[in-house]
């Protein structure tokens, strides 16, 4: 099949499970692609870059793909153009028609690729997203040691990167899980459109994990329950009368990369969330107190059994044939229809972490710090944050599209107070 | 090391333009211009019109038909009274130029507006029609069923292109969409046609028109359905 792929240029695939809502609610507000940054320390040198990116596009064709519409179902077709490098204008713009889902942007000394979410996650992103860079630094002359895992260019492409990994761990007998209460949405007012703006903020990686270290917890977890203690502190100052507070759960969207717990090569979609929450009808929650059940939560979640619960459940609705069966255009109209009341309307707010990225030490001499954005936020949803982690370098990005910084100053008030230093590199 | 002025990106040593965004190499962009002999003024211009926007340049446009419209009203009247003495056959001229002046002018000054521009541009039309029945009493009948018409011409040939501006690429689905807007205009014509002279409608020639456009246009959509590959028709219709 792999061999099929490299020969066979018309191939397709259908989406995979996470992905199937995602066209449905696409609009330019709403264009569900995110990116991943590299700062360098020197302005990218625009013909070795255009060398690495068609070393590297030969090495993952099934990212050369774009949506299109079937009677059914959407579906991805391969499209034998090259991947577009194009100037750095605005971020995150929906991908138009009939193009590939992926992008690449430079701007002095800045390198980042665009992924529709349709095609894969922040995992499958960064793994392309590293061969472009390792690639590009070894057109400089830097050396990569023969031992250090990432795609290379010429090596065999697996069927299993271009797999449903959720459909390969469905299992038919697992029970449904239950619906979740409605969460606290951010009562701030929306900016004019395009509404989507971005402010990226650097932490000393030392400084943030001596803080975490002294709670007993790694630095996602410490993260996640400042997200939520700020998002209590702007729930409890509203009046009472506010009809922001009739809901009364905060409760974060934390996604999990599969691929770390269940052993899966793909290189589409493959997360799930976590979702801890606090109740605010228990009273107000200290820090120590949300850190302690974010703790217990995240590891409660994250167990292998549970995701197959959760995985079950999603794959579940798409295996029935009735429903399968019905028309795109009105699928179409109920994906838009439940999106909010699915979706959004479960969670407060959105906090991903990438994770440290690992990179040869001659291709790492280059860089100076990573970013990632996620995708531009929804009206209700409002804020989300995207987090990665570079040497000593953890860069915080809030996407946002309400005019308040409220919450963001908040945030960055909190962690002063910790002893954490946050730095603003752009906005 | 060269880094291009506008996206900061470090070019290669002979690089004349920037691979990324096309900007010019300053210091070089004056001998690549030697060498292809331009003359500094003609490309001065040129480039002077190539940054305009699409209004700027519909604007000049407008500009030079309303001069040569302007100059052959009063080219045409001074003939006129020269001869006769009095404005006769320019009067005719005249409310051409004036039309035409009018529908330039909607279509430039209301770009963005479709909808708006070609009602506008109806009105004009059939004011132009009502005008000449009351100078020219032998016309007077013609706009009971000019008028509509026109309207009915202007409705199905805006919602032809509208579908055909979807559908671009496909040419037998463009054919086939042509046919039955030249089928339905068939019909509608027919049908005010008898009104004015029977005074009722009954279809007559129009219906096999219609029919055999129809026809022909099934044939074309069904080619257009064929065209794509059987391996196409699995993956659109996969379950």
């Amino acid at each position: 099949m792999s061999l099929e792929l490299q020969e066979n240029k018309r191939f397709w695939f259908p989406l995979d499970n996470a992905a199937k809502i995602f066209p449905s609610v696409l609009s330019e507000e709403i264009p569900v692609v995110f990116r991943i940054s590299a700062v360098l320390k020197e302005p990218v040198k625009i013909n070795e870059l255009q060398k690495a990116l068609l070393l590297t596009e030969k090495r993952f064709p099934y990212y050369k793909v774009s949506l299109k519409k079937g009677f059914f179902w959407f579906y991805m077709e391969y499209l034998p153009k090259p991947i577009p490098i194009e100037v750095d204008s605005r971020v995150c713009r929906k991908f138009s028609e009939n193009k590939i889902l992926v992008r690449v942007l430079v701007k002095g000394k800045s390198i980042s690729v665009e992924f529709s979410h349709i095609l894969t996650d922040g995992g499958g992103a960064m793994e392309f997203f590293k061969t472009l860079i390792i690639e590009y630094s070894k057109m400089l002359g830097a050396e990569v040691p023969e031992n250090f895992e990432y795609i290379k260019p010429d090596s065999e492409i697996s069927e299993e990167e271009y797999e449903d990994a959720y459909n390969a761990y469905f299992k038919e007998e697992i029970p449904p899980i239950l619906k979740r209460s409605k969460a606290f949405h951010l009562p701030f007012a929306l900016n004019q459109k395009p509404r989507f703006r971005h402010m990226s903020a650097m932490i000393s990686i030392e400084q943030i994990k001596a803080v975490a270290k002294q709670k007993n917890v790694n630095i996602t977890i410490y993260l996640v329950a400042i997200y939520i203690y700020v998002l209590q502190e702007i729930f409890e100052e509203l009046p009472f009368t506010s009809k922001f507070k009739r809901n009364k759960v905060i409760r974060l969207q934390v996604p999990v990369n599969l691929r770390g717990i269940l052993p899966s090569k793909t290189m589409r979609n493959f997360s799930l969330f976590v979702m801890p929450e606090i109740d605010m009808r228990l009273g107000h929650y200290t820090f120590e107190e949300i850190l302690k059940t974010v703790y217990h939560q995240i590891s409660l979640e994250t167990d292998a059994k549970l995701l197959n619960k959760n995985i079950n459940r999603n794959v579940r609705s798409e295996k029935k044939f009735y429903i399968r069966a019905i028309p795109l255009f009105i699928k179409n109209a109920v994906l838009r229809m439940k999106y909010y009341s699915l979706g959004t309307k479960q969670y407060s707010g959105v906090i991903s972490n990438i994770g440290l990225v690992k990179l040869p030490k001659d291709t790492s001499d280059l860089i100076d710090y990573f970013y990632v954005v996620n995708p531009p936020p929804n009206k209700m949803l409002k804020i989300n944050c995207g987090i990665i982690s570079f040497e000593d370098k953890l860069v915080m990005t809030f996407g946002s599209v309400v005019k308040s910084k409220e919450f963001e100053e908040k945030f960055r008030q909190f962690l002063e107070k910790e002893g954490v230093d946050m730095t603003i590199i752009n906005s | 090391m060269i880094t291009c002025k506008k996206c900061g990106v470090e070019l290669p040593e002979n690089a004349n333009y920037c691979p990324l965004c096309g900007e010019p190499v300053r210091g070089k962009e004056s001998k690549v211009i030697e060498s292809l002999n331009i003359s500094e003024h003609s490309k001065k211009n040129l480039e002077e019109f190539k940054s305009l926007t699409v209004f700027q340049r519909l604007k000049i446009f407008w500009q030079i038909v309303s001069f040569i419209l302007l100059s052959a009203v009063l080219i045409t009247t001074i003939i006129d009274l020269f001869y006769n003495n009095m404005i006769t056959w320019s009067k005719y001229s005249t409310s051409v130029a004036v039309l035409l002046f009018i529908n330039v002018s909607i279509f430039v000054f209301l770009n963005e507006k479709i909808l708006l521009k070609h009602f506008l541009s109806f009105i004009a039309l059939s004011g132009f029609i009502l005008v000449l029945d009351i100078f020219d009493k032998s016309l007077a009948s013609a706009t009971k069923y000019v008028i509509p018409l026109m309207f009915i011409g202007y409705i199905i040939v805006l919602a032809f292109f509208f579908i055909a501006q979807k559908i671009k690429s496909e040419v037998f689905k463009l054919i086939a969409y042509s046919l039955i807007t030249a089928g339905l205009v068939n019909i509608i014509i027919d049908a005010i046609i008898k009104v004015y002279v029977t005074g009722k409608i009954s279809l007559s020639w129009s219906l096999i028109v219609c029919v055999s456009s129809f026809l022909i246009s099934l044939l074309s959509f069904y080619f257009n359905h064929r065209i794509k590959k059987v391996s196409d028709l699995k993956r659109f219709f996969h379950l």
